[in-house]
């Protein structure tokens, strides 16, 4: 599922390990959010989406077409 | 069962805890084998020297599992993917096996179910290899 998770953190300058910490998930986890390996689930798609602000389907994308994904 | 702390930062007790339940398991299992080797063996202590790693290894079982409890979510589904490819992989193996046996060519070491336990842990950490590649 594409995402902009990349994006986001960078605009707040965030390393991937605080942001890990901040969702209280391993750094791995944020990486594999990240390049698209791997699905959050629901609960921490909400946290993600609460901590960035913004609602989920702006930030997680099924069709991979309404989301700028990083390059 | 491979888990360290780089993956689980909220665990490095946890994982600690495992580390020394798995010495006093390998500890348990060589101290069984040792005395049915050293020792005739009968009747009760029989048993009770054939149940001592069991003991260790349920101590074991009781610490992986609060370390799974404890791992995020990406890590409990490379645990769940790894224990699902270790278990038909281990399926895999000792149907083969028992086939071998069937015409005589398997190997001494492993014609009984003694020392066969012993690959189970192989295939897990096979499970462990295509799960982890999947998704880190």
């Amino acid at each position: 599922m594409k995402n902009r998770l990349k994006i986001l953190r960078a605009e707040r300058s965030w390393s991937q390990a605080e942001l890990a910490e901040k969702l209280g998930v391993s750094r791995q986890t944020v990486n594999a959010l990240e390049v698209e390996k791997y699905d959050p689930s629901l609960p921490l798609a909400f946290k993600i989406s609460r901590l960035f602000g913004q609602p989920v389907e702006e930030i997680f994308d099924p069709d991979g077409a309404g989301v700028e994904t990083p390059g | 069962m491979t888990t360290t702390t780089t993956e689980c930062p909220t665990c490095p007790e946890t994982s600690f805890r495992l580390r020394v339940s798995a010495l006093t398991f390998a500890l348990s299992y060589i101290a069984a084998i040792a005395m049915q080797e050293i020792f005739t063996l009968r009747g009760l202590p029989a048993l009770a020297v054939s149940l001592l790693p069991a003991a260790g290894f349920t101590f074991f079982i009781l610490e992986e599992v609060k370390l799974i409890r404890s791992l995020d979510e990406l890590h409990r589904q490379i645990q769940l993917e790894a224990l699902a490819i270790g278990f038909l992989t281990a399926m895999l193996l000792l149907m083969t096996l028992g086939f071998l046996q069937r015409v005589d060519l398997l190997p001494h070491a492993l014609s009984t179910i003694r020392d066969v336990w012993g690959v189970l842990p192989v295939c897990y950490a096979i499970g462990m290899l295509f799960a982890r590649r999947r998704y880190l």
